[in-house]
């Protein structure tokens, strides 16, 4: 299938599309207000190709254009879309998740709700507490465990094991 | 040979391959005075490739970066026809050190003698104590953090750092493995917490998933490969190899390869060619060097090339907690180690053990999407209030297990996949054992105890089972596909790495582990390859003259 709809119409339901996957709140902004559909169309045209970004506004368009909806008619058609075709639907969330919170307006909202987070991982990285030997931090106070030596490796009864009466391909 | 191949000069020791043994070998050997020239498909990836300085980070490790070969198709790649998991690799300067999390454990004594305990898997013709000094020098030239003194393991010698800073994730999860008594330790890296050998001391970034810009983090790219080339050695990157040829006599001559950027075929004629590709590459490569001395592929009397391919058993569990972890910062995969089930207890229902490795979870947008375990956060009103509760209140519990080695798990060659340069490509078959399932499962049991351990609020188990119930793992160990033995009619090579059937190729990767142990493999790929290339290095006047392969 190949939709018809204009490249400006792409963008607008595109837009609402993401806004109904990431409507944004009292911290956080909604998807299309920091343009993370631009990214979504940028990297769908580039996984699937050109004619699936449209397709999959026509799909949204069943029936009655997508930006005609009111609010929770466009969650149910999502939630339909989710449904029917879950693959592409897992498309575009991923696409969309990935596109919003590597923008700098969402990393700062995260900033705001107390995270140390970066832009990007280099060139500040992080600190942490160094490694503390102190016994009950990061050393366990009453070291556990055991292994056995090269020379104490003898032969197990594992006649017992039903898991193994199934196997075919003994070794030894 | 080609006819129309251009004709390079002979060298002493041909390497196929870049990556953990492939560099050990060509430091040795062109260190030892020999002429060395190493073949490696891919290019070098410079520090700046890397993805950490853009803010689309997670995207690229999603797509061009993905360790997943079948996701990323760069031109280096090669395709992998498979139904049964999802292969990762890399393919360039450093092989698949470049991007992998530099986990440093050790294989313990017993999975050594996988044979003896139990028969299922077969014993190695060395034992832990022979690799013992192999695994020291290893850890001098990776340069390795961690602390002395765990009980699971033998005694060891020093690291060469301090061990990588914790924070709140591993101390969490450390105090849920003391309230079940069972055991811990700071993880051994090849991660570096202090300035070492010229490079940089580890700043906690987090993505080490993308490899590491810095140098922190061992890639043979560049621990290795300066100091090789430094002694000698000559690299040619971008020289996917074709097929190695033989004489009359069964003896390698050297190998056809494609320079890819000329679309040109060449001849590297050598002494002794050692093959160091993983274990995908390196049976593809033998397979489709067969020949009507060789109709089955190289080195394969035994009809054991290929075969007997491990993973290990692999699940994951996710576990939030109430009390923030910061999951984004700091080395991904280096918290803490239990040990705990390591050893074979036949009263859990199943022989061998596996471990579980606590790990982070990357940053915003994966943990949007459910991290490692797929507890994806709902669309929509939830949406955010969902990031709120688990953002940075995450930790991981990997789980690896010790999958038995089934002659029907095994790579041969595609009839219908081939790479950019017509080379047939790998087509692997793989299923869990019953008893690795079983394992597994226990395995995911117990994670889920630390989870109650720790007052979980959220807690999501990833067996890696598709939805029509198969099994589908990121296989990331490539192993036992020319294992070495001392019957050459069930394995590939001696205890050298030297196949029996054509005494001057040598095998120096994962391919030659008999039991894949339950840890990440590459400290153990990286001794024994420097063992046996130490060892081919000492006796070389005879090697590259040899017309039979020694049983010992």
């Amino acid at each position: 299938m190949t939709s018809h709809v204009s490249p400006p119409a792409v963008a607008a339901t595109l837009s609402a599309f993401i806004d109904v996957l990431l409507p944004g709140d009292d911290a956080f902004p909604p998807a299309s207000a920091v343009g993370a559909h631009g990214l979504v169309a940028d990297r769908v045209r580039n996984l699937l190709g050109g004619e699936a970004l449209a397709d999959f506004v026509g799909l949204l368009d069943d029936g009655q254009p997508f930006l005609d909806r009111p609010p929770h008619e466009r969650v149910e058609v999502v939630r339909r879309l989710e449904r029917n075709v879950p693959d592409h639907f897992d498309v575009f969330r991923t696409v969309a998740y990935y596109a919003y919170y590597q923008n700098p307006v969402v990393i700062a909202a995260i900033r705001v709700l107390g995270h140390d987070y970066n832009d990007a991982p280099q060139p500040r990285g992080y600190v942490l507490p160094p490694f503390d030997p102190t016994p009950g931090v990061d050393v366990p106070v009453v070291p556990r465990g055991w292994y056995k030596r090269t020379e104490d490796v003898v032969r197990l009864d594992v006649s017992g094991l039903s898991v193994l009466r199934q196997d075919q391909v003994k070794e030894a | 040979m080609a006819t129309n191949s251009l004709r390079h000069d002979p060298v002493d020791v041909l390497v196929i391959g870049s990556g953990m043994g492939g560099a050990v070998a060509t430091r040795v050997l062109a260190e030892a005075g020999l002429k060395v020239v190493c073949l490696e498909q891919g290019p070098w990836t410079r520090p700046e490739d890397h993805p950490h300085f853009s803010p689309d980070w997670e995207w690229l490790r999603a797509t061009s970066w993905s360790t997943a070969v079948n996701v990323r198709r760069l031109h280096q790649d090669y395709p992998i026809d498979t139904a049964d998991e999802q292969t990762l690799m890399w393919n360039g300067v450093g092989g698949s050190t470049t991007v992998y999390t530099a986990v440093w454990l050790r294989f313990r004594p017993s999975d050594f003698r996988k044979g003896t305990e139990h028969g299922f898997q077969p014993d190695w013709p060395i034992t832990y104590e022979d690799l013992e000094l192999f695994y020291e020098q290893n850890d001098r030239d990776c340069g390795v953090s961690g602390l002395l003194g765990d009980p699971t393991m033998p005694p060891r010698g020093s690291f060469q750092t301090r061990p990588l800073a914790q924070g709140a994730l591993t101390r969490v999860a450390a105090r849920g493995f003391d309230k079940l008594n069972w055991h811990w330790w700071p993880m051994p890296s090849a991660i570096i917490a202090e300035d070492y050998d010229g490079r940089l001391a580890c700043n906690y970034c987090g993505n080490c998933q993308s490899g590491c810009p810095r140098g922190s983090l061992c890639d043979v790219s560049m621990s290795h490969w300066p100091k090789a080339i430094a002694a000698g050695a000559e690299l040619r990157t971008n020289s996917r190899v074709e097929r190695i040829e033989t004489d009359g006599s069964g003896r390698a001559t050297g190998a056809v390869y494609i320079d890819r950027m000329t679309k040109t075929r060449h001849f590297q004629a050598a002494d002794v060619v050692i093959v160091a590709c993983n274990g995908i590459g390196t049976p593809r490569l033998l397979l489709n060097s067969s020949s009507p001395r060789f109709p089955d592929g190289l080195a394969n009397s035994s009809g054991t090339v290929g075969r007997h391919l491990m993973h290990h058993g692999l699940a994951l569990v996710e576990i939030w907690t109430e009390q923030p972890v910061e999951s984004h910062k700091g080395t991904h995969s280096i918290g803490i180690v239990s040990e705990e089930f390591a050893e074979t207890d036949p009263s859990r229902g199943f022989i061998n053990g596996f471990t579980m490795q606590v790990v982070r979870a990357n940053g915003a947008g994966y943990q949007a999407l459910g991290s490692h375990s797929r507890n994806v956060s709902p669309w929509g009103r939830e949406h955010h209030d969902w990031f709120r509760r688990h953002f940075g209140n995450v930790f991981g519990v990997f789980l690896m297990g010790d999958d038995l080695p089934l002659p029907q798990n095994r790579v041969t060659l595609s009839e219908s996949l081939t790479d950019d340069d017509g080379i047939p490509a790998p087509q692997i078959s793989y299923r869990l054992h019953p008893n690795d399932r079983k394992m597994m499962d226990f395995a995911i049991e117990r994670a889920k105890d630390l989870a109650r351990a720790v007052d979980s609020f959220d807690v999501k188990v990833n067996d890696y089972t598709t939805a029509d119930g198969n099994y589908f793992p990121p296989s990331w160990h490539l192993l036992g596909t020319c294992r070495m033995g001392v019957d050459p009619s069930e394995s590939v090579t001696n205890q050298w790495g030297q196949t029996w059937d054509v005494p001057n190729l040598y095998i120096m990767d994962g391919s030659l582990l008999p039991t894949g142990a339950a840890v990440n493999p590459t400290s153990t790929i990286g001794a024994l390859a420097l063992r046996n290339a130490t060892h081919l290095g000492d006796t070389f006047a005879e090697a590259r003259r040899a017309t039979r392969t020694a049983a010992s």
